[in-house]
């Protein structure tokens, strides 16, 4: 028996087709400014598509900010930076209640919104201010609102926070919590540019124009995009992967691989699970599939999760650090059949 | 939005696919398992060959391992069976090794996934689609080709070889060479053919027909591995009973040539029995009794061998043409006793030849049993009796010295109670060396230090109910290790009393270190004194 079959052709695939393009577009003009790190620039494309935030790690000098205020302008959103210090006051993320006198000289107070109140928001090296700081930014992270003087006031979206953070020097600073670090949805390690790669951008930036990049992506074809990465469907069989991924990080559980019942102290929350699957689900979109794969699981799970796992002593001791132990899990993590 | 029918040709199409997938992957299981059934076959061959050697040297063990090698078998074809009823795991299983080996990065899985649930949205549509697309572009004969696992294949063409070279070599030896009813190889086997043709070759004596009987029943496989004992025991006593009489024509023909010596128109003859050869002197004496022939006029008469016929016969028979060749009128009867010695030496000389060739062709068949000894330790002197050529002390070789002292030896040589032939036989006195010494027994045999310690210690080893309790739970000393702490002691006990012996000074060395003290620390000595 032969059975016809329509080629595929409908609405969904212009949809995914219109996601594919508007992200390359994207990738192109950072890529003007941004030399290498090109699955940086896709991770946080992930992030921002898939409603998360992201965390960026690397030492000075390497392009973080750059980077993120090349995004800014090419998504054509609102951008505004924080630079995080020890005396950075809560008030001065969130904004402030102000007295404010009106033409008739009547005063009242008035909600002066802070630099929080943009699309994307960079946090500069995050790990500097105290933890009260920290704690009202990543507030409005989790919530997408601020609460000021009894009001509470919605964040405008897409709302996309991109924090850095430097690890080498650590005086001075306040490391995120493990609480607050599980709310960014990746964490992005940027390494130190090739030979190859330090020739281009000496090449880009000591001339006498610099690349600029233009605004090819409107606030509402982000958010039409946020909404593809989000309707994308996802077989059980895959999400199962996901979760035994999620659950080997668990020392405690019989998933567990040797190494995490070694150096794990506690595993990753059920957000990491949300953060596989949305991310591998822009991560089929953008390989112009229709479901979600094993592959694309794997492809997202370092940066999801490397962040999630609380080592114990020996893991410091012995410099293992969680990529080591994710690369285990997921080697050793079989595939549903 | 497109309308989705849980049976539409999309689902029709996703199904037609894993179906066909799934028979692929039945037969290749089937195949796989065919190899594996293959290999096991060609185990099971390779071990019934190795129990044939196993069995013939320890039977017990041998059926032990039978018995094992029958569960296992049994349970592998079980498990065999069992996977393959379990077989593919159904459609979800085919979608995933289509998916795997297709590389469809998980499509078809998640496609037949859909299908299954109750979820239906226009990206489910879409994806279904897609994926029904896919399938339907899918060759399972290219995607799953009938193949045999690599390894497998390996594994089973490597074990097809080692068999043939197993079917091929000859068995192993038995662990005694007399062992059981694999006592012969076929190499031996051949040569025990030959021996018995030689054997019935030869000239009818009782020695002979003693030979070809054992023979006989060494080759009969109806045999039991005693009676093939017996008849090779019963066939080296035949051989040697030929030997010595092959020894004794010898020593007659060399008794008979020094008689000869001195006798005119003999010395030619004598010579060659001198050198043992009967033939030659048996030519030389026809040509004598030729000449003597021609000069007399007498023609040569035939004589019938006389009854009796030995070397003590040809002996009076030449005394009496040597005597009778002085007397014209006794020409005639010198002539006949010289015609009847032709013939008993040309007789003599079939003897001995025959004789040698059993005796080589024994030879052969007991140096196949002294390798077959070799395996389990090869003596020095054996080691130094079989390079040595000839092997075996025998009047065959010519080069055993006719003094008797040999042929004595060998005759001496009577049958041990040992496994072997050789073991027992050099039991009883025989020069090689082969078998062990028997472990000597009394009190003479004991060294001297574990004398001494007997004598000091004794009593020491016999614990006490009291020190059994006592007995610490963690440790204990060894037999051996006590011995040897013991032993240590008696050295120790030694070497004191012979220091004690020759210190020169009077002063004993456990004495010494007190008497150091004294004069070196005199202030608590004086202590101790006034104390």
């Amino acid at each position: 028996m032969t059975t016809t079959v329509t080629p595929p052709g409908s609405a969904v695939e212009g949809q995914i087709e219109r996601f594919r393009d508007n992200f390359r577009v994207v990738r192109e003009q950072v890529s003007r400014v941004i030399v290498g790190n090109d699955d940086n620039i896709v991770g946080i494309m992930t992030c921002l598509l898939a409603r998360g935030h992201v965390l960026l790690e690397g030492i000075p000098g390497i392009g973080k900010t750059k980077l993120v205020q090349t995004l800014a302008d090419v998504l054509h959103l609102k951008f505004s930076r924080i630079q995080f210090t020890p005396d950075l006051m809560p008030g001065d993320i969130l904004g402030n209640t102000v007295v404010r006198e009106n033409e008739a000289g009547r005063k009242s107070l008035e909600f002066q919104r802070g630099p929080i109140f943009a699309n994307l928001v960079l946090a500069d090296e995050i790990n500097r201010a105290t933890p009260k700081t920290q704690s009202a930014l990543l507030e409005g992270m989790q919530e997408n609102s601020v609460s000021a003087g009894g009001t509470t006031h919605p964040l405008e979206q897409p709302f996309f926070v991109l924090a850095t953070m430097n690890p080498l020097e650590m005086e001075g600073t306040y490391p995120l919590p493990e609480a607050q670090l599980d709310r960014f949805f990746f964490k992005l390690r940027l390494g130190f540019p090739t030979a190859e790669g330090l020739h281009e951008i000496v090449d880009r930036t000591t001339r006498q124009q610099e690349p600029h990049v233009e605004r090819v992506l409107h606030q509402g074809e982000v958010l039409e995009m946020r909404e593809t990465a989000r309707a994308l469907p996802v077989a059980r069989p895959i999400q199962q992967y996901a979760i035994d991924l999620t659950l080997a990080t668990h020392p405690e559980n019989e998933r567990a691989t040797q190494l995490t019942k070694r150096f794990v102290r506690f595993g990753s929350s059920p957000r990491g699970t949300q953060a596989l699957i949305l991310g591998g689900k822009v991560n089929a979109l953008l390989n112009d599939r229709l479901h979600v794969a094993c592959e694309d699981i794997r492809t997202v799970a370092l940066n999801a999760l490397r962040h999630r796992l609380l080592l114990n002593f020996d893991a410091e001791a012995e410099r293992v650090d969680s990529d080591a132990i994710l690369n285990d899990i997921l080697e050793r993590v079989p595939e549903p059949r | 939005m497109p309308s989705f029918d849980p049976m539409t040709p999309e689902r029709a199409a996703i199904d037609q696919a894993l179906v066909r997938i799934e028979h692929r992957l039945r037969l290749n299981q089937a195949l796989r398992a065919a190899s594996l059934i293959a290999g096991m076959i060609v185990l099971a061959l390779i071990a019934w060959r190795a129990l044939r050697w196993l069995g013939a040297s320890a039977p017990a063990a041998g059926a032990l391992v039978i018995l094992l090698v029958i569960l296992g078998g049994i349970a592998l074809l079980s498990l065999l069976v069992l996977a393959l009823l379990a077989g593919t795991g159904g459609a979800a299983r085919a979608a995933s090794e289509a998916d795997l080996r297709g590389r469809l990065r998980d499509e078809l899985k998640s496609a037949w996934w859909f299908l299954q649930g109750e979820a239906r949205s226009e990206w489910i549509a879409a994806q279904v689609q897609r994926a029904a697309h896919t399938a339907a572009g899918l060759r399972p004969a290219q995607l799953i080709p009938l193949r045999v696992p690599g390894p497998a294949l390996g594994a089973l063409m490597a074990g097809l070889v080692v068999l043939v070279a197993v079917w091929l070599a000859p068995p192993l030896g038995p662990g005694g060479a007399l062992a059981d009813n694999a006592l012969l190889t076929p190499a031996e086997a051949e040569q025990v053919r030959a021996l018995r043709a030689l054997a019935e070759a030869l000239p009818q004596s009782a020695a002979a027909r003693r030979l070809e009987a054992a023979l006989a029943t060494l080759q009969s496989a109806a045999a039991s591995p005693a009676e093939q004992r017996h008849a090779l025991a019963q066939a080296q006593a035949a051989v040697e009973q030929m030997h010595m009489e092959a020894a004794s024509s010898r020593e007659s023909l060399q008794r008979l040539s020094e008689t000869l010596r001195g006798q005119p128109g003999m010395e030619a003859v004598a010579d060659a029995l001198a050198r043992g050869d009967a033939k030659k002197a048996a030519q030389l004496l026809a040509e004598l009794q030729q000449q003597t022939a021609q000069t007399s006029g007498v023609p040569v008469a035939s004589a019938e061998p006389a009854e009796g016929s030995g070397q003590k016969g040809i002996e009076q028979l030449l005394q009496k043409a040597t005597d009778a060749s002085g007397a014209t009128d006794q020409s005639g009867g010198a002539d006949l006793a010289k015609q009847e010695a032709v013939d008993r030496l040309k007789e003599i000389a079939r003897e001995l030849e025959a004789s040698a060739a059993v005796n080589e062709a024994w030879q052969r068949v007991r140096g196949s049993q002294l390798n077959v000894g070799e395996s389990r330790g090869l003596s020095a002197s054996r080691f130094a009796q079989q390079t040595s050529s000839p092997s075996m002390p025998s009047p065959g070789t010519g080069e055993t010295p006719m003094e008797g002292g040999t042929l004595f030896r060998t005759a001496a040589v009577a049958e041990g109670d040992g496994r072997t032939e050789q073991e027992g036989g050099t039991r009883a006195g025989d020069a090689l060396g082969d078998a062990r010494s028997d472990p000597l027994l009394g009190s003479s045999a004991e060294r001297l230090e574990a004398q001494l310690k007997r004598q000091a210690l004794t009593g020491e080893e016999q614990p006490s109910p009291q020190q059994d309790e006592n007995r610490p739970w963690y440790y204990e000393q060894s037999r051996q290790q006590k011995a040897l702490t013991g032993l240590r002691s008696v050295h120790a006990r030694e070497r004191f009393a012979a220091a004690q012996a020759g210190a020169g000074e009077g002063i004993s060395i456990q004495h010494r270190q007190i008497v150091k003290d004294y004069f070196m620390k005199p202030s608590s000595n004086a202590g101790e004194a006034a104390r």
